[in-house]
């Protein structure tokens, strides 16, 4: 396990995971998919931003997999955060909630990169909920790193981490954050 | 960046910075008004109040409809058939609205500063709605927002959003709060001004004043511009009085199709309503291909959600 530190932040991170990982799950996550029969009803769906560009690449993976084109969605749950109130109204997310047709009786997969508290996919599945009725929403995280406050649990998860709750775990996207892997920030929750 | 103001005030003491936060966040908010519901949970339980002395109907009903989406509670008050009649105050009107539990005011007025007299005494947000010839920062916004998006500026450095776009505002400058509003905002972000109109209008001290230029030459504001914002010849200011006539007016200094042969073939028209059709506009060119009027009208929606969510939002 290497040890890293990050300048900008100046808190000690070790680093779990690299980009071969990462990729195998999103391979996983798309044959898992693909292998529940319901990719003509399928929609893939990711939190922006992280969980969204997951999503792309489990869609892609699909497509190339199975020739077929499953519908894609990013959302932007700004307005549906619980916590305007402890921190402020700042935006976090720059581009709008996008979705590829109807969500009527789909089969909508939720990709998310680590769960947490479960208030975001809280957030996520009202903002889904003012689109339309989908037949059932699964969720797909790459970490659950515990400390739920709100009974939400994954249908699929990569990996289970037991962190403290100071400690922070991101999943690092390159077209997000210029490098790819899992990573444990010491203290990162401030 | 974090948004800390809770009023919105006027545009003059934003940042670019800040314009480009409320900017970005309507950007994002703007497909909410393409839903099938089209509704988000983000203000539920706040309470707005329009809180209109003068006339509108863009301005308040677009705050309502803006507060309504964001599930805040809304109440509209006119003066007109309230207490304001029987000699009340500003500042008592507002205190009694407020007593009752009220979360923000859009306030819009004839006297230049009400609204900041009104944040100054309350507690809750104020959002400037329009006031006198001062400013109408959320028309500013929403030309800027309409300007940025039209010529794809939207990742560009604030300081640099609109480098290298001649913008001009045509027309009644004098009685203009949206002229002001925009002149500070288009500045802020890099865009070049030219205030123009003749000159009982667009007196050259108004350029001073707004470090931008004025001009009274038509034809080299046509030729210098990617942007026309014309502005309606406010006649219940008495506008009337500083031009001979109305067709005068229309033949020397009002945008028409023949007119517009001399302008950049991609330059856009953009007017903040209501359009005196005919005299600063033909009917023509603010139906036209170039034209983006309603476009504006629709990004108003997705500014004014923003600047309520921000300001309401950091009024905690």
């Amino acid at each position: 396990m290497a040890k890293t530190k990050t300048a900008a932040r100046g808190k000690p991170e070790k680093q779990l995971h690299d980009a071969a990982w990462i990729a195998k799950q999103v391979d996983a996550f798309s044959k898992d998919i693909l292998a529940q029969g319901l990719v003509d009803r399928a929609m893939v769906v990711g939190i922006r931003r992280r969980g969204a560009e997951l999503a792309r690449r489990v869609c892609k993976q699909i497509g190339a997999a199975s020739k077929l084109k499953v519908p894609y969605g990013a959302l932007n749950i700004t307005l549906y955060r619980d916590d305007m109130s402890l921190r402020g109204p700042t935006l976090r997310e720059k581009s709008g909630t996008e979705i590829e047709g109807p969500v009527d009786n789909r089969v909508i997969y939720l990709i998310d990169d680590v769960l947490f508290t479960g208030r975001t996919i809280r957030a996520a599945m009202d903002l889904l909920m003012d689109f339309g009725r989908p037949g059932a929403v699964r969720l797909y995280e790459i970490v659950d790193r515990g400390g739920r406050e709100l009974p939400i649990q994954p249908d699929r998860v990569a990996e289970r981490l037991s962190v403290p709750l100071a400690d922070r775990v991101e999943v690092r996207l390159k077209e997000v954050d210029g490098q790819e892997g899992v990573f444990v920030v010491v203290g990162g929750m401030r | 960046m974090a948004w800390t103001r809770k009023h919105l005030l006027d545009l003059e003491e934003l940042s670019a910075a800040e314009i480009v936060e409320i900017l970005d966040t309507a950007a994002s908010f703007k497909e909410v008004s393409g839903r099938s519901v089209k509704k988000v949970p983000a203000l539920r339980g706040r309470v707005v109040v329009n809180l209109f002395f003068e006339s509108s109907t863009r301005t308040s009903n677009s705050f309502a409809l803006s507060a309504q989406r964001l599930s805040a509670d809304t109440l509209s008050f006119t003066s007109s058939g309230s207490s304001v009649s029987k000699g009340e105050t500003l500042i008592d009107t507002a205190k009694n609205i407020e007593a009752m539990g009220v979360d923000a005011f859009v306030i819009r007025h004839s006297a230049p500063g009400a609204p900041h007299l009104l944040a100054r005494h309350t507690g809750c947000s104020v959002i400037n709605a329009g006031d006198g010839c001062h400013e109408h920062p959320t028309q500013g916004l929403l030309d800027i927002f309409t300007i940025r998006e039209h010529f794809k500026r939207e990742k560009s450095e604030p300081e640099k959003a609109l480098k290298g776009l001649t913008v001009s505002i045509l027309g009644d400058i004098r009685h203009s709060r949206v002229a002001r509003s925009n002149a500070h905002g288009l500045r802020k972000l890099g865009a070049r001004v030219i205030l123009a109109g003749p000159p009982t209008l667009v007196p050259a001290a108004i350029g001073q004043a707004l470090g931008v230029e004025v001009s009274h030459d038509i034809d080299y504001v046509l030729k210098e511009s990617d942007v026309f914002n014309c502005l309606r010849i406010q006649f219940e200011r008495k506008a009337g009085r500083f031009f001979p006539g109305v067709r005068e007016y229309a033949a020397i200094y009002g945008l028409n199709e023949e007119r517009m042969k001399k302008a950049k073939p991609e330059a856009i028209i953009m007017h903040p309503g209501p359009i005196n059709r005919g005299i600063e506009i033909t009917p023509e060119l603010a139906d036209g291909t170039r034209s983006v009027i309603l476009h504006q009208v629709e990004n108003g929606m997705a500014v004014r959600m923003a600047v309520l969510y921000l300001c309401v939002g950091a009024n905690n």
